[in-house]
């Protein structure tokens, strides 16, 4: 059974469509990377996902059960905060809390949330950071620690509330060439220790790497979707293969 | 002469500070209710709070401190402030307490709106509630950067007490001027400059450590 199901998922900021009846689904366990060119609706589709922005038709489905339906959605609050806590999401701009230690960010939300007690937490919180290679900056703080780490803890940070689905939101895009692959090796790992994972991604040679399955997003609707292997090497569409050759011109 | 001159002013520096710290008590947390105000979804609550702020730093605290003072008496023809030094201080603490809450509004507004919305999505996606996201993310970093400027306003109010003389508050200036008649001289009010600089200098050391607690983050 899936894990998550999206159906006919529509949004529009004012006249302009930016999602038009997008329907996927992921099984427990894949990675599912989503390409596709700037304004074509990926990160709105992941912020719709994760509830920071509400599409105005379709449903969502997490491990059958309907929590989002666009047509007759009135969630309460806490419904909403409890249909969130299936998804993590990792930020473009890290979206660390500065004045919180790699390890205070981590177990902000867990304490707060009494996840468990915070003896508890504070032990999976440095565990978690082992996990994402930063067990020696557990103290420091964001301004202390480079773009790379950053992103490491705000993995971390997304891990600790255990999310069925942990999303990325171009986790690359705001970092210097040269330490994308400390970020990127994370995910691969998390990959490999079958993480459920969206991740929206203008890494092409990575995507191809990690990914079970791949969506190509243009103009608010997937234009192709499949195994990675196919959506590379073999695309169908001109679109696609237009949009692969000036990724690799770029 | 000297000693009787530092007596007075002593006493009259002391109205001064009392001024200054029960404005502060007062507006402070008037000044957060009216940022809220103006943030409200609700427009007539935005609508009021800003007309407000608009009214309050568009006219002259003085008149301000006339008009609180003298009007309740025109209009209802009875003084609401009580009688003697006691209803004057309290209709200037009114008055202060009011304009610097409406200052104060808009120096948390200012920082509330600088915290950008990634701060809040980062706390909403880890299933915060709002408040949870305001007291225990937000609400720091809107401390550290309005620091600097709620440091200037509360500088300048120590000097602005001195507006409390127009109604007959017995605060520094009034003690100093009170020499010339009294005595024929007018060093006793040069000299009042002289409480205001060492208080304002004891006011910036402390802002100094203040800030630099919180220059492990930015």
């Amino acid at each position: 059974m899936s894990i998550l199901e999206v159906k006919n998922f529509n949004k529009s900021f004012g006249d302009v469509e930016v999602l038009r009846g997008i329907d996927f689904e992921l099984k427990k366990g894949e990675v599912l990377a989503i390409i596709g060119p700037s304004g074509g609706g990926k990160t709105t589709l992941l912020r719709c996902i994760n509830f920071l922005e509400r599409a105005e038709e379709g449903i969502m489905k997490v491990k059958g059960k309907v929590i989002f339906d666009g047509k007759n959605s009135r969630m309460t609050e806490a419904e909403l905060r409890q249909n969130r806590l299936h998804f993590g999401l990792v930020f473009q701009q890290f979206n660390l809390f500065p004045q919180y230690t790699a390890v205070q960010n981590i177990v902000l939300a867990p304490n707060l949330l009494k996840k468990a007690d915070k003896k508890t937490n504070k032990k999976n919180a440095l565990r978690l950071l082992k996990r994402v290679g930063l067990a020696d900056k557990a103290d420091n703080y964001p301004c202390e620690l480079s773009g790379g780490q950053q992103q490491r803890v705000a993995i971390a940070r997304a891990l600790a509330m255990n999310p069925d689905i942990l999303c990325f939101d171009e986790p690359t895009s705001s970092l210097d060439p040269e330490i994308t692959g400390e970020v990127l090796r994370v995910i691969k790992q998390l990959a490999d220790e079958n993480t459920t994972m969206i991740i929206v991604t203008h890494e092409m040679g990575f995507a191809k790497e990690v990914a079970d399955k791949v969506i190509f997003i243009d103009e608010g609707k997937i234009v192709e979707q499949g195994d990675p292997k196919v959506i590379f090497d073999n695309p169908n569409t001109d679109r696609l293969k237009n949009f692969l050759g000036s990724m690799l011109r770029a | 002469m000297f000693q009787e001159v530092i007596i007075e002013l002593t006493v009259g520096f002391g109205k001064t500070l009392e001024l200054f710290v029960l404005t502060l008590i007062g507006s402070v947390p008037l000044g957060l209710v009216i940022a809220f105000g103006s943030m409200s979804k609700i427009k007539v609550l935005k609508f009021i709070s800003r007309f407000f702020v608009w009214v309050m730093r568009g006219t002259p605290l003085m008149l301000q401190l006339i008009i609180v003072y003298y009007g309740p008496g025109l209009i209802l023809n009875q003084n609401i402030w009580g009688m003697g030094s006691n209803g004057r201080l309290i209709a200037v603490l009114f008055a202060f307490i009011i304009n610097y809450a409406a200052y104060f509004s808009e120096i948390y507004r200012g920082g509330i709106e600088s915290i950008s919305e990634g701060q809040y999505e980062a706390g909403q996606v880890l299933g915060l509630t709002k408040k949870q996201i305001f007291t225990n993310i937000v609400l720091l970093q809107v401390v550290k950067r309005i620091i600097p400027p709620m440091s200037n306003e509360i500088i300048t109010l120590v000097k602005d007490t001195s507006l409390a003389r127009v109604i007959a508050v017995y605060e520094v200036i009034w003690m100093g001027q009170a020499f010339i008649k009294s005595a024929g001289i007018i060093w006793p009010l040069f000299m009042t400059g002289a409480y205001y600089l060492i208080f304002t200098g004891i006011l910036t050391i402390i802002i100094g450590k203040i800030e630099e607690k919180f220059e492990y983050f930015n």
